[in-house]
């Protein structure tokens, strides 16, 4: 059998995977790089990001600043080498993406423009009119093209990583054309697969953000770090959950209260619209109990304002903005104020990676969102996340690609004999014969419906042990009802009811590894709160959580200590 | 380099475009009639060209052939390409902006302006022409 | 009282069981605030597991859901049940392109010639990245932002009556994006992308339709961006004649 082999072999095609490639092939042309994605590139989750990407390009803004602000913000849980390294990387990556063709937007000299952004002390956030996350997706992509030294497989499915003697070799992934389950060698493998926001209701998220790489590395053997740690956008839009970017605060607009006042002067004086994430979504749920909210058919909201800034700002800074909520809520922002809530937006948490993006399991490297190295710690700032896919995407391709030189060869057959077993065990769970039970079995949706009940109420923005050891139990609960789920597709071309089946378990797995490091970590701490332990509790949590999969049952929790070079933790106020 | 197939041909189903695809829509109706357009237009061309010929072989034979433009047939032929030309020309003006972005220093001409200029140039070079023929003699 | 149904007429073709594809039909609730992708999802969900199709962001930005809607290409995320309620929904793969699988198309030639224009900055020299950024006012980005604009939904392509009735042609969206970089002011290659796009198969192939640009739904304005290309490439032709080393700007 003819299994195809790579040097580097990338996982996801977004905005880490895509820069890791290019990394990987400019590191030695020589090279032999395979890009996976189950979907074409271009639709990548990078390409929904709006608001813009941070990096210290002005003379009136210096690492250190960046460092702190990103520190501070991560309520001191991010790891302060990789921020110091981050921070120094960041311009070089945003000039480069530049150079690529990205259509930066421009201030009248002819220099890339930099805009405000929540819980940045300076204006350093590049952006791409409000579509920069789109912009950078399709330069990176374009640009990837050139080099003929990337195979990509397109709408190919992972199905789990492949394991031989301790050290990552391969994937055995599914080819959605022709159903199939086929081997992959890879002398290294980098995990770029984004978060899983869709283990919520209410998320800025498509649909594709399962956390598919999450749950496969974890499934390996690798640990997730910090998982509790999930951030809520402050401002998507009711029921869809459609990102309604930080921009428009960035910009200058304002959050309002049913009451007609902008409430944040109580939670976030200093920053006011401009508070970091954590903050303001918690700040929403005060005034929802305060009785202060608005109520419509998707539950309740608040005002995002941005009528005081014109037409003329709107339609130059904000045009999708303005698309967006004429298209889904028949509201024109120029003249109208848009409602607006917190939705699960981005994991800090993810696979354990260093500052080279290698992971513990051998041979494996994680970047972007699927990653936590950690820069982001207890809460991202905005715009951070961009410029950690191009900062660490290269650096996980780079290295993969320095290992690879080194390495030999996996061997072909322990790979094919792999392969044959995990589609056997897919055939086996999923696509029963006629006799034993077509039409019968649980319908997935109803299996998803309850688990975005159990996280919704139990893993929220507020945390309670009772309620999230009910969490932890309803998510046992379902995995049992989810080893009968029913698969209607029998069809071995384009079967998306198998790949939604097998997204469904990584994200039980990955809602698992979330509600048992939060119940775990007795304290308040960035996106993480809890009622119950309303303080942030240095002396006990300084640490990083890590869950380590045990087969059947509870993952095992452990901790390890956070990188502290100059940043000592003071309380974080705004 | 993709990797579409690792294994033997796909089944997919290649629909088969009718030849009476531009029946389907009013615009692919509208497109073919806007290309036919340079049929009459080119006839009209023809024709003139053919005109300019007998000039030349004197006003006897000029006379003759102006005599058989007065035929029924050749004033319905008439009457017919010449709308198909005005349609031409509206169509063409219509797409003008499209083709060509006309710009003064940073100023760049909206789309309606262009066609409006275009079409209003057009009415005053047809008038001035046709006076110029019409107040002959 | 009952709720409100609608009625969606979907295309299914499974190669295993069919050569050709045939429809069926799904009663569904109708909610006025839903679009078609929405309506796609209830049936996967509750009716009819089997069901395939693409899609990803549900916000008209990821490209991923064009299909047919009452013969008409459209994105199922931004086309809203409202506009067609109370009567039935068609709902088609996009035509002009092989089809894999009920809605599933197959995207491997627009994939083939989007590469082929070499949609990428081309420079004879790189500024080392310690020099900075290219600089680009303004008005510099203006001249191809709103080319930069394609999401790559392929919606053009089924609209395209050229491209349905030869398959070389390279494309509306290809085409457009290959004018994006003839544009920007950083990028040098028109004369390196000249050769596919000025070819029997590029620019010339297109009869300037003009549905590429109606059906598009990021005003990318495609038939623009080819009938530029060929005022452009006309205009170099007659200058190479006259100033063989004059470009178009």
């Amino acid at each position: 059998m003819n299994i195809p082999a790579h040097d580097v072999l990338i996982i996801g095609g977004g905005g880490a995977g895509l820069r890791a490639a290019v990394a990987a092939a400019e590191t030695d042309p020589s090279l032999n790089i395979g890009l996976l994605s189950k979907v074409y590139p271009m639709r990548s989750h990078t390409v929904s990001a709006e608001g813009g990407l941070a990096a210290v390009m002005r003379d009136d803004d210096s690492f250190d600043s960046h460092a702190y602000d990103t520190i501070k913000g991560s309520d001191y849980l991010a790891d302060q080498d990789v921020v110091e390294t981050f921070v120094q990387e960041a311009r070089d990556e945003a000039v480069q993406l530049e150079h690529w063709g990205c259509p930066w937007s421009r201030d009248a000299d002819g220099h890339v423009s930099v805009r405000a952004f929540g819980g940045m002390t300076v204006k350093r956030t590049l952006y791409a009119s409000d579509k920069t996350g789109f912009h950078m997706l399709h330069a990176l992509f374009q640009t990837s093209l050139k080099y003929q030294q990337i195979h990509r497989y397109d709408e190919w499915f992972v199905v789990s990583l492949l394991v031989d003697e301790g050290r990552v070799c391969g994937v055995a992934a599914l080819n959605l054309h022709e159903g199939g389950i086929h081997a992959i060698a890879a002398k290294t493998v980098i995990m770029c697969t984004g978060g899983g926001g869709r283990i919520f209701p209410f998320t800025t998220n498509a649909a594709i953000k399962t956390g598919d790489g999450m749950a496969m590395a974890y499934r390996a053997g690798c640990p997730l770090k910090d998982m509790e740690f999930v951030q809520y956008h402050p401002t998507g839009l009711p029921g869809t959950g459609i990102l309604m970017t930080e921009a428009s605060r960035g910009e200058g607009g304002y959050l309002i209260n049913s009451e007609g006042d902008r409430y944040l002067s109580e939670y976030v004086p200093g920053k006011m619209e401009l508070g970091p994430r954590d903050i303001l979504s918690r700040s929403f749920v005060h005034e929802m109990q305060a009785g202060r909210v608005f109520e419509g058919k998707y539950g309740h909201y608040v005002h995002l304002d941005l009528r005081h800034l014109g037409e003329k700002v709107i339609d130059e800074k904000l045009p999708f903005v303005r698309e967006l909520t004429r298209n889904y809520v028949g509201i024109d922002p120029v003249h109208e104020p848009i409602p607006v809530r917190p939705v699960v937006h981005y994991m800090m948490g993810g696979v354990d990676t260093d500052i080279t993006g290698k992971t513990p399991l051998d041979g494996l490297y994680a970047a972007g969102e699927t990653a936590c190295v950690s820069l982001n710690g207890a809460n991202r700032l905005g715009s951070n996340s961009l410029t950690e896919c191009l900062v660490f995407g290269a650096r996980a391709g780079r290295n993969a690609a320095l290992e690879a030189l080194q390495r030999e060869r996996p061997l072909i057959s322990p790979l094919e004999q792999m392969a044959r077993e995990e589609e056997k065990r897919i055939n086996t769970r999923f696509a029963r014969s006629e006799a034993d039970g077509q039409g019968k079995g649980e319908r997935m949706a109803d299996i998803r419906r309850d688990l975005h009940a159990a996280m919704e109420e139990g893993a929220g923005i507020y945390r309670t042990a009772e309620k999230l050891t009910q969490a932890c139990q309803q998510i046992a609960a379902l995995r049992e009802r989810y080893d009968g789920v029913r698969v209607d597709d029998r069809s071995q071309v384009f079967n998306t009811e198998l790949t939604a089946a097998m997204e469904m378990g990584f994200m039980l797995d990955v809602a698992e590894t979330v509600a048992n490091a939060a119940l775990k970590r007795q304290e308040s701490r960035g996106s993480h709160s809890r009622s119950d332990f309303e303080s942030r509790d240095d002396e006990r949590f300084l640490k990083h959580s890590l869950a380590h999969f045990e087969n059947g049952a509870p993952p095992r929790i452990e901790y390890k200590p956070v990188t502290i070079t100059r940043w000592q933790p003071e309380e974080r106020k705004y | 380099m993709n990797h579409r197939s690792v294994a033997p041909e796909r089944k997919l189903y290649r629909p088969v475009m009718k030849w009476t695809w531009w029946l389907k829509k009013k615009s692919y109706l509208f497109f073919m009639v806007r290309e036919l357009t340079s049929v009459f237009v080119a006839a009209f061309i023809l024709l003139y060209a053919y005109e300019l010929f007998l000039l030349s072989k004197g006003p006897q034979v000029y006379d003759l052939f102006q005599e058989s433009l007065r035929s029924p047939v050749f004033l319905l032929f008439y009457v017919v390409a010449f709308l198909f030309a005005l349609f031409h020309t509206f169509t063409w003006f219509g797409v003008l902006s499209k083709v060509q972005v006309v710009r003064l220093g940073k100023w760049t001409a909206p789309p309606a302006l262009v066609t409006g200029s275009v079409l209003a140039g057009w009415v005053v070079v047809s008038i001035g022409v046709g006076w110029f023929f019409l107040t002959r003699h | 009282m009952s709720d409100p149904t609608i009625t969606l007429s979907v295309t299914r073709y499974r190669p295993e069981q069919e050569d050709e594809p045939v429809f069926q039909e799904y009663e569904i609730p109708y909610q006025d605030d839903w679009v078609v992708l929405d309506a796609l999802n209830y049936v996967k969900d509750y009716v009819d597991g089997s069901v395939s199709y693409r899609w990803s962001c549900r916000m008209g930005v990821c490209g991923s859901c064009g299909v047919m809607v009452n013969g008409v290409p459209k994105l199922t995320c931004s086309t809203f049940l409202r506009d067609y309620y109370p009567g039935a929904i068609r709902i088609e793969p996009m035509a002009n392109f092989p089809i894999v699988r009920d809605l599933v198309v197959d995207l491997d030639d627009f994939m083939e010639k989007l590469t082929a224009v070499k949609p990428w900055i081309i420079r004879d020299e790189e500024k080392p990245l310690s020099e900075g950024e290219y600089l680009q006012s303004p008005d510099e980005l203006k001249e191809y932002k709103q080319f930069s604009m394609c999401i790559n939904c392929t919606l053009c392509y089924a609209a395209c009556p050229v491209y349905g009735l030869e398959d070389g042609f390279i494309g509306p969206a290809a085409l457009a994006l290959a004018h994006r970089y003839n544009l920007d002011s950083r990028d040098k290659g028109q004369d390196e992308r000249a050769h596919v796009i000025a070819s029997s198969e590029g620019i010339w192939e297109c009869t300037f339709i003009g549905e590429c640009s109606v059906v598009c739904p990021k005003g990318v304005d495609p038939a623009a961006a080819i009938q530029r290309t060929k005022v452009a490439t006309t205009k170099d032709w007659f200058k190479s004649l006259v100033m063989p080393k004059g470009k178009s700007a």
